[in-house]
């Protein structure tokens, strides 16, 4: 008997104190719609921000040299080259035979081929846009193209060669 | 902030700060869109390999899909008339022709054909369709370059120097015997000039054609910038183009043996030709690029000018009235006076003007 009559006096002590320690917020507040609106706002706001910080990001690599390399109309690789912090060997087998394609941050380079003229090899390290080297027994082409959602104009409309 | 007791103020207070927010997530929802999309042009790009080279061809415009489709049926198609590799092609048929067996070209074959005959009665024999024996003895057409043996030039050389076509009425034509004709060196010109002419009947706002490097450009009411290789350095320029009044198409084509060449014992071959040697040029250019409207005459010019050499291809062009520039071996472009002020020297190259 003592045992229930101490529990209920604990139980309204601690609502006493509940009620007179803390002055705010009264009694009569209520969670109206108002509030759970701005909760939402400001998640929702906090989420945009950070989505928007995403997606500029993703925009701003999509304006980045991409290297695109392509045989016989196939497009192989189309990534920007900057994802190429390590130096990636592309070994690409074709119908006639091998083409080695280098491809690092700055640059691509057709580093051997095997075939009889050697003139995407003698092209050298492709560094800008517009840029590429084609090796036409083997039907492949290594190109640096401007990003998908790169806004500045093309600088040069063709090369002559 | 204070915190609002009266239920109704508050309640007024959360609602416009409500909105608020609201607005806040909106624009920056309409920003996020904003940088995200921007205006598209209908820009369409085509790739392919064919006149053993590798063609581009990117056009703007509302037609664009089309404008690629027609294009590249015109290629293959001229390509299927105007190889002498290709087997079964009209000038391949011509080849094989004789007095007692004719054969009947296509309108554009033999237009063609008629127009590098003349070129090379022009030029003295600079130029030459007749070549190719040559370009065969040498390896050049079936991608295997090597020195032939000195009979082998010598009985190449003979079955150029007796070639010969004869032409007749109503596109008929046939060639001496051994002769065999080779329009490489005007062919992509020619069909550059044919598919910018089909192109032009569609609505585009700019057509940007490269055939193997050889350009040729049309833009509406705009400038274009076409480079030109640093034949010392093929993946950089030597110099920048300016094109202003692009209303009418130009051709950029370039000739030179910085890309086509082998080497043996230490000694560089170039693929042009001398038809009177039977060696291939010797020159103190590097390369020779001729601006022009006329994509076939651009084509042959440029070669003969690279074969001719600076002094004499100087002269040629001041003489014929035609825009080139020349990259001699000393890193001097020299430049037509006409195109003062619309090209730029790239890669530490000097420019002299020449009248």
């Amino acid at each position: 008997m003592p045992k229930t009559d101490g529990k209920s006096n604990t139980s309204t002590k601690e609502e006493k104190t509940a009620s007179s320690g803390k002055a705010l917020p009264p009694r009569n507040f209520r969670f109206s719609s108002g509030d759970l609106i701005l909760i939402i706002g400001i998640v929702l706001f906090c989420a945009f921000l950070i989505a928007g910080i995403f997606i500029y990001g993703k925009v701003q690599e999509k304006k980045t040299p991409y290297v695109r390399i392509l045989s016989d109309g196939q497009v192989l690789l189309y990534s920007p080259l900057r994802d190429f912090q390590d130096e990636t060997e592309y070994f690409i087998e074709t119908n006639n035979g091998k083409v080695v394609v280098l491809i690092s941050s700055e640059r691509a380079v057709i580093v051997s081929s095997d075939c009889p003229d050697q003139i995407c090899v003698k092209q050298g390290e492709l560094t800008h846009v517009g840029q590429g080297a084609i090796c036409l027994p083997n039907k492949v082409v290594v190109e640096i193209v401007p990003g998908p959602e790169s806004d500045e104009e093309q600088e040069i409309d063709g090369v002559a060669r | 902030m204070e915190y609002i007791r009266d239920p109704l103020r508050r309640k007024q207070c959360v609602s416009r700060m409500t909105g608020l927010f609201i607005f806040l997530v909106f624009l920056s929802f309409l920003i996020l869109n904003l940088s995200a999309c921007k205006k598209k042009t209908n820009k369409k790009t085509l790739q392919l390999f064919a006149m053993d080279t590798y063609v581009t061809i990117t056009v703007e415009g509302k037609d664009a899909q089309e404008a690629l489709d027609e294009a590249a049926r015109l290629i293959t198609n001229l390509e299927n008339q105007l190889s002498s590799r290709k087997e079964n092609t009209p000038i391949s048929r011509l080849n094989a022709s004789s007095e007692n067996a004719p054969v009947t070209l296509p309108a554009n074959a033999y237009d063609l054909l008629e127009r590098a005959w003349r070129f090379k009665e022009e030029t003295e024999g600079v130029f030459d369709p007749r070549v190719a024996p040559l370009m065969d003895a040498w390896g050049f057409s079936s991608g295997d370059p090597h020195v032939p043996s000195k009979e082998e030039i010598d009985s190449a050389l003979s079955r150029v120097e007796e070639g010969g076509i004869c032409f007749m009425a109503s596109c008929q034509a046939y060639v001496l015997p051994g002769t065999k004709i080779d329009l490489g060196g005007a062919a992509k010109g020619y069909i550059g000039d044919e598919v910018m002419k089909a192109l032009r009947k569609y609505s585009l706002s700019r057509i940007i054609l490269d055939l193997g490097g050889n350009i040729t450009v049309w833009a509406e009411n705009d400038d274009l910038k076409v480079g030109i290789v640093d034949p010392g350095l093929p993946s950089g320029l030597c110099a920048v183009l300016q094109l202003s009044e692009c209303d009418t198409p130009h051709s950029v084509i370039t000739s030179g043996a910085y890309e086509r060449f082998f080497e043996e014992d230490g000694i560089r071959y170039g693929h042009i030709m001398d038809t009177r040697t039977g060696y291939p040029v010797i020159t103190d250019l590097m390369s020779a690029t001729v601006i022009g409207k006329d994509g076939a005459l651009g084509d042959m010019m440029s070669t003969t000018l690279f074969a001719m050499g600076r002094e004499k291809a100087m002269s040629w062009a001041s003489q014929k009235g035609i825009d080139c520039v020349l990259c001699d071996d000393n890193g001097t472009l020299w430049i037509s006076s006409s195109l003062k002020g619309k090209i730029d020297a790239e890669n530490g190259w000097k420019i002299k003007y020449f009248d």
